[in-house]
């Protein structure tokens, strides 16, 4: 029998006052596996993550973790989701090291914390920077810190909304090494994304979004070839 | 982009489907101690801004009160007789209620978009994401808030206690009165924080404190006309006695009154019923914030960020446009005909954005009844000072309204490139900004000033909004296009009196409204004492110059607002 999938959203949809950001959808995530989002600004894709994420609640529709609904206070959402997202504010004057620090104790690394930051700041080309403070970073090397603090964390989903940007081309190539090496290592993956490179180069699934509605699913060989109209 | 290569050595912590109650709290107390920890240096400079903040603070209450300690020692011991006490006494009771009762909706409202519990923006990007207990870190900010609001509430007890005593009450009773009203007054403060912690919970208490908020400010604004019958010596103490027992708002006053007069029957149980209902909240209180959702602390925190970083710059529209945007509703659209004229596109942009907004005509309607009501009063006034004073406050509220009106033109001027495609100087846009307030606070102010000519026999009060209005909208257009204060202007020049610094502040946010007002204050002032519209023509023509003048200004500073963005 096969497993269920990890993260389920089944007639999903969201209204902000009249508007209809997200019409009904369904979509379901296995472990090992990239599902990702296309579409211009205001397709709705942000809003699918967040909800997607427990960050948002939908106005019709469910969602589901491991086929239990899911709630943003669930304990299993803050256990098993790790959200990199824009719009993140710092601790001014704690320095990078310290920020991974601080999400690797609250998740319970313990005494191995040390080893987990130093590992993670090599991974994500900070450990030249692991006593900056959050405000000396270039834009990329602070997308380069929230990349960092989900992975000093246990994930079993991840989420990322536009990981690609503020990054350089070869920076993007380590980008989407890091999201192949979390699919190896069994972490699904939902991203959001205006690069069809990077969605070339990891996803298993392209769904485009246009207006809150899906307007093309399927394998990335197929959509971004234009064969799914 | 190649197929990519795994790039990571970082160990992977396993995830896990529960967490037992004893690991969280043992988390919690690990993460927030190394947050302590971490943060030793920072929470050191917080507590010596804090103990400098206090140490101030005492210093001026020792300069300061030290001069007040004779005044308020003859006001416990009764020296103060006035003349109007008995007339304090009966508007005292309505006017406490409408106090109690807007501070109230402004706390609820508060809750609507800031607090009582909110997290700084790393504290909530950072510790609301992880596995520890939300109780642990936003109970100790609600339990400061509600000690803010015992404390914001005893401080306004003592103020009240102290202007009823000023007026001739409670004479000899001072600091009964002062316990009575601080401590009431402490009771609600403790209580509208209560309730703002459910605001910030529940969207079904939201909704509706959004809802009955205005219905609120009507009853305070009928108890204040209410007050104001009494002060003339209409008979109401029945109903105010019946209003003591309609709420918290006339719970707070019962025991004030215990000592004042008259005394409510039966107001240790109002008292009682204050307390407890005061109690319940917190302890309610305590037990719903840690289920505030995380979106709801996210949002407040950026908003809370915005909002101090408009104050801190002296920027008050910012912070302004912060609480709107936080507490912004679904977007009305309720649509006007289209013009298809170019002369009539701006006054129906304007207008369409005031039918958006329909609060905005609301003020506007209530503030100049209040100015046209202040100004009759000033007419009645005893002697010129007092007349004169009351005539500002009138044009003062008048100029409210007026703002108000003046809105669309406030949002061409926080970012002038929303105006980059139309095919107008963005100076000359300025004017025509003017033309749909003109005609509503015309048409408005005419409508009472046809109320007055109907009452007074003469057709004088007709011709005072043709003084006054024009000139108070140029007035609101200039401070509309007045944009940020400059950081010159916060330098401020050095004085052998100190830095200036504020005063130049101050005068770059009312410099439009002052002029006006000050300008205006003669020929309205000889207007209104005046019985024939002829003699009045000339005070007419000085408004209307005091408009122009206004009028050429908010133009200058539309033009400086422009240069400031395309330098």
């Amino acid at each position: 029998m096969a497993t269920p999938p990890l993260l389920e959203l089944v007639g999903v949809s969201r209204t902000y006052g009249e508007r209809q950001a997200l019409e009904p959808i369904d979509l379901s995530l296995r472990a090992r596996k990239c599902v990702v989002l296309l579409g211009a600004n205001g397709s709705g894709k942000s809003t699918l993550l967040r909800i997607a994420c427990g960050r948002d609640t939908p106005t019709d529709g469910t969602v589901r973790l491991g086929g239990v609904p899911l709630t943003e206070e669930d304990v299993r959402t803050r256990t098993q989701i790790g959200v990199v997202a824009d719009s993140v504010g710092y601790y001014p004057d704690l320095t990078v090291s310290e920020h991974l620090h601080l999400v690797a104790v609250a998740h319970g690394a313990g005494e191995e914390a040390d080893e987990i930051v130093a590992s993670a700041l090599v991974d994500c080309r900070l450990d030249q920077h692991a006593d900056a403070l959050p405000g000396s970073l270039s834009s990329g090397q602070t997308q380069a810190l929230l990349l960092a603090a989900v992975l000093v964390r246990p994930r079993k989903l991840l989420v990322l909304d536009e990981p690609e940007q503020r990054l350089d081309p070869s920076a993007r190539d380590w980008l989407a090494g890091v999201l192949a090496a979390e699919k190896k290592a069994g972490t699904a993956l939902l991203v959001a994304t205006h690069h069809t490179d990077l969605a070339a180069a990891v996803a298993d699934r392209v769904v485009v979004l246009r207006e809150g509605q899906v307007v093309a699913d399927g394998s990335p060989d197929k959509v971004l070839a234009g064969d799914i109209a | 982009m190649t197929s990519p290569e795994p790039v990571l050595t970082t160990p992977r912590p396993e995830p896990v489907d529960t967490l037992d109650a004893a690991t969280v709290a043992a988390r919690t107390r690990q993460t927030l101690a190394l947050l302590r920890r971490l943060r030793r240096a920072h929470l050191r400079d917080q507590a010596g801004s804090a103990a400098f903040a206090a140490y101030a603070t005492v210093i001026g209450l020792l300069v300061y009160g030290g001069a007040l300690l004779p005044w308020l020692r003859r006001l416990s011991a009764g020296q103060q007789q006035t003349t109007d006490a008995g007339r304090l006494a009966d508007a005292a009771p309505p006017a406490l209620i409408a106090l109690v009762l807007l501070l109230l909706v402004a706390v609820l409202r508060d809750a609507l978009w800031r607090g009582p519990v909110t997290l700084p923006v790393p504290a909530a990007s950072w510790l609301l994401p992880m596995p520890v207990d939300r109780g642990r870190i936003l109970r100790p900010r609600l339990r400061n808030q509600l000690v803010l609001g015992a404390f914001g509430g005893a401080v306004l007890g003592a103020a009240v206690a102290i202007a009823l005593t000023t007026g001739g009450l409670a004479s000899g009773r001072f600091g009964p009165l002062l316990g009575a009203a601080a401590g009431s007054f402490a009771a609600a403060g403790v209580l509208s924080f209560g309730i703002g912690a459910l605001v910030e919970r529940y969207p079904v208490a939201a909704r509706l404190v959004s809802r009955l908020a205005p219905v609120a400010v009507v009853v305070a604004i009928a108890l204040g006309v209410q007050a104001g019958f009494a002060w003339y010596g209409h008979d109401l103490a029945q109903l105010t006695r019946i209003e003591t027992w309609t709420g918290p708002w006339g719970w707070t006053v019962q025991p004030v009154l215990a000592v004042t007069g008259p005394v409510v029957p039966g107001w240790p149980v109002g008292l009682a019923a204050l307390v407890v209902a005061a109690l319940a909240a917190v302890v309610v209180a305590m037990l719903v914030t840690p289920g505030i959702p995380g979106r709801t602390l996210r949002i407040r925190a950026r908003s809370v960020a915005g909002f101090t970083a408009g104050l801190t710059t002296l920027n008050p529209r910012a912070a302004a446009l912060e609480i709107r945007a936080a507490r912004s509703r679904p977007a009305r659209t309720l649509r006007l005909p289209r013009p298809h004229h170019p002369r009539l596109i701006i006054a129906w942009r304007d207008a369409t954005a005031l039918v958006r907004s329909p609060s905005r005509p609301a003020w506007a309607v209530l503030l100049t009844v209040v100015g046209i009501l202040v100004i009759r009063l000033s007419v009645g006034a005893g002697n010129l000072y007092l007349s004169l004073g009351l005539l500002a406050a009138g044009l003062v509220a008048g100029y409210l309204a007026a703002a108000q009106l003046t809105e669309p033109a406030r949002l061409d001027a926080d970012d002038p490139r929303r105006a980059g495609g139309l095919p107008y100087a963005f100076d000359r846009l300025a004017l025509r900004h003017a033309v749909v307030p003109l005609v509503l606070a015309g048409v408005l102010a005419e409508i009472g000033a046809a109320v007055a000519a109907a009452l007074s026999g003469s057709l004088t009060p007709l011709l005072v909004p043709v003084i006054c209005v024009p000139a108070l909208v140029f007035a609101a257009l200039v401070s509309a296009y007045r944009g940020p204060v400059p950081a010159a202007a916060m330098n401020g020049p050095d004085t052998p009196a100190g830095n200036l610094g504020m005063v130049t502040v101050a005068a770059w946010y009312v410099a439009g409204p002052l002029v006006a007002i000050v300008l205006l204050l003669p020929p309205m002032h000889l207007t209104l004492g005046a019985h024939a519209p002829g003699s009045v023509l000339n005070y007419v023509l000085w408004g209307l110059a005091v408009a122009a003048v206004l009028a050429f200004w908010s133009v200058r500073r539309a033009h400086a607002r422009a240069a400031d963005i395309h330098p």
